[in-house]
């Protein structure tokens, strides 16, 4: 048959040898497959299905809710809220004068600013970060190409100015920078979660793809020992004494000397949180536990106290008292040049007074006898006792300790520190050693942060340190001295009065001193005291920082802590106790 | 000699009659029931399939909705805080015409506040306990 050829040996046609070879060709295909197949299935199975999830996976760090802050009441002081951030492509803007008018327009931006930025050749510019639903929704209606938006987190302070040393700030990444918001931003950050998921082409996660998350841990909440009532009235009272005297600052601690828990916590002039740009920073700072000044007349209280504990003196031992001491050879004739000389506020002729007139009429000279009856060493004792020198342990980032000058060969030095020159403090300390005579006897360290509410919704309650400084006796005594100061006539804090209470404290007016340039012609005007005087319930001490006219502590700082102490005690109902 | 074929022996056809056994409809009914059961769980499957994307799409739904509830909630506690400011309220106050009181009367009810002297009866007291000269 014509075309069909059969091998005489094989007896195989050509069809069939086509047929074997197309069959071998066939075979090895197959097994090829099935070798590649193999391969892709089995041996490589496991690495080529990770690298097509990890095409497809995403993992995505799910942000901890930032814990609240709020102050003894639950009244919010700082809270996080969603806010929207608006970002754009500038690649993908196809109108960019339009979209610049219509979007500076809604967000109260600069155009020209947002034209430059829509024009840049970066494939990503913020346009506004961390700005209220209300405001960015117009934006995100416009519907114009390139103009994106995504929701993230953003710190709020509802208090607005109230309490912003206290309670500080965040920077944009909402990591604490500032105030209470440094100080516990571990435990009010929280911890990331973590959402490992499946995504499509277009970033839109598979509802039934792979799927694994670690919840983010929420931070914890403050609650503070901040009355926000009564650190409004301080702040209200603080800002009209700056007004009344001219100061250039004027900061107020409120404490239950029972608790140690700060009530209020004043420096003004402040600054609000939420809007800080162009603020000075030195406005950040809590003066009040941050910085120091010479305690004058206010500190003769620790060494009365401290002679009254020794039983060297008490209350009504008697001294001749002349309106100078010499305490180095020579200072007083040229009193310039060398320190040592020390003299009464108003001169006078030598005159007998009780220990209790001493410290009604504060008299330099007086305490300065008292400390000599007492010895430097039992003054240098009791100086730390009640805490001079070091930090209270206010839970606080930054705070001073202050500075006792006590120094080996310094003669003038005891006699300075028995009035409160030479010796450095914070407010924050003299208010708690005021605080120990208005609670018997007893330092309590102060504390801002009353508990802290872990994520779980944990109570942490702060237990503060406590340790006995003087005796009952001694703290009752001294308080009836201080109520000396206010109530008789020839005292300095007459002006403390407050009607309906007995009240109790002492005056201090010191030189201001300024770091490099010693002493300035400025002065410190403080008072610190107590009410009511039999079982104090509040210990509130204000320092008015270079007043230009009223410039001592009776005149200065008494009113102003009248008021507040007046207010305060209005407001957490205690009632009057004297007619 | 004339060549013949050789006779092909004829296979002989031996009709047997087998007697029928008729339809056995009991042996078709688990097939039946079988394809049945799988076609049932075919679409119980899908059905179920289908329920729970269903399910996953109102969770994710309802998971949005929390979301914008929270963010609203945040958003009235925030409004809350900032109305109850005193530094909102007090000029609010003033502005209506409301005052600090001047004067502040307490009325005192006997044995109930233990208010008993002054501070000069407690300063009287107190000179009792520390009268020894050191």
């Amino acid at each position: 048959m014509a075309g069909r050829q059969t091998s005489r040996r094989t007896g195989m046609g050509v069809t069939d040898y086509r047929l074997v070879v197309v069959g071998i060709g066939l075979i090895t295909i197959w097994a090829a497959i099935g070798v590649r197949l193999f391969q892709v299935q089995i041996v490589r199975a496991d690495e080529l299905a990770a690298m097509g999830l990890d095409q497809r996976l995403t993992v995505k760090e799910l942000a901890a809710d930032r814990g609240n802050i709020f102050d003894r009441e639950g009244r919010e002081l700082a809270i996080t809220v969603d806010a929207t951030t608006i970002y754009a492509n500038p690649q993908q803007v196809t109108t960019p004068e339009v979209t610049a008018t219509l979007v500076a327009a809604a967000l109260e931006l600069d155009a020209e600013d947002l034209f430059e930025k829509l024009t840049s050749d970066k494939s990503f510019v913020f346009i506004a970060r961390q700005v209220e639903w209300g405001q960015a929704e117009p934006v995100t209606k416009l519907g114009h190409a390139g103009i994106h938006w995504y929701t993230e987190p953003k710190r709020v302070y509802p208090a607005g100015s109230m309490a912003a040393q206290v309670v500080g700030f965040v920077n944009i990444d909402n990591q604490g920078i500032e105030g209470l918001e440094f100080g516990y931003d571990e435990e009010l950050s929280g911890s990331p979660g973590r959402l490992e998921a499946e995504q499509d082409p277009d970033g839109r996660l598979i509802t039934f793809g792979e799927y694994d998350v670690v919840p983010a841990i929420p931070g914890s909440d403050l609650v503070t020992t901040i009355d926000r009532e009564i650190q409004y009235i301080a702040e209200e009272v603080c800002k009209d004494t700056i007004s009344r005297t001219g100061a250039q600052r004027c900061s107020v601690v409120v404490l239950d000397p029972a608790t140690g828990e700060v009530l209020a916590m004043v420096t003004l002039p402040g600054f609000d949180p939420g809007n800080r740009s162009g603020t000075d920073p030195d406005r950040f700072r809590n003066w009040t536990a941050l910085s120091v000044y010479e305690p004058g007349s206010t500190q003769k209280l620790v060494t009365v106290a401290a002679a009254l504990e020794e039983k060297v003196v008490n209350w009504a031992t008697t001294f001749e008292v002349p309106d100078q001491i010499e305490i180095v050879r020579g200072a007083c004739p040229d009193n310039e040049d060398v320190y040592g000389c020390f003299s009464d506020f108003t001169p006078h002729e030598p005159r007998i007074m009780s220990v209790r007139d001493i410290v009604t009429r504060s008299s330099n000279v007086g305490t300065i006898m008292i400390g000599r009856e007492l010895g430097e060493k039992n003054l240098a004792r009791y100086l730390e006792a009640f805490n001079f020198g070091a930090p209270t342990g206010l839970d606080f980032p930054g705070e001073a300790a202050g500075q006792i000058n006590l120094a080996n060969g310094c003669q003038s030095c005891p006699a300075s520190a028995a009035i409160g020159y030479s010796v450095s403090v914070t407010e924050l300390q003299m208010a708690a050693t005021y605080a120990t005579i208005a609670n018997n006897g007893v330092w309590v360290q102060p504390h801002l942060v009353k508990e802290i509410i872990d994520g779980g919704g944990v109570r942490n309650p702060v237990d503060p340190e406590r340790r006995e400084v003087v005796s009952p006796d001694t703290a009752r005594v001294v308080r009836l001295l201080l109520q000396s100061v206010v109530q008789s006539e020839d005292g300095t804090g007459r002006q403390a009065r407050v009607p309906g209470y007995s009240v109790g404290g002492k005056t201090g007016t010191t030189r201001r001193f300024v770091e490099g340039e010693g002493y300035t012609g400025d002065f410190v005007a403080s008072f610190i005291g107590m009410a009511p005087i039999e079982n104090p319930q509040i210990v509130v001490a204000v320092v008015v920082d270079a007043p230009y006219s009223d410039n001592t502590g009776g005149r200065a700082a008494a009113p102003a802590f009248a008021e507040i102490v007046e207010r305060t005690l209005h407001q957490m109902g205690v009632a009057p106790d004297v007619s | 000699m004339t060549a013949r074929l050789a006779p092909v022996p004829q296979q002989q056809h031996r009709i047997r009659v087998i007697p029928g056994r008729g339809i056995q409809p009991l042996r078709l009914a688990p097939w039946l029931l079988f394809t049945a059961l799988v076609i049932f769980v075919f679409f119980a499957l899908i059905y179920s399939r289908t329920i729970l994307s269903d399910s996953a799409f109102r969770l994710r739904e309802v998971e949005a909705q929390i979301s914008q509830e929270q963010a609203t909630y945040q958003q009235l506690r925030l409004e809350v805080a900032r109305l109850q400011s005193p530094e909102r309220i007090v000029p609010l106050a003033e502005g209506i015409g409301l005052v600090l009181p001047n004067e502040v009367r307490t009325i005192e009810v006997a044995r109930v506040t233990g208010f008993e002297g002054g501070a000069e009866a407690r300063w009287a007291e107190v000179k009792s306990i520390l009268t020894a000269s050191p």
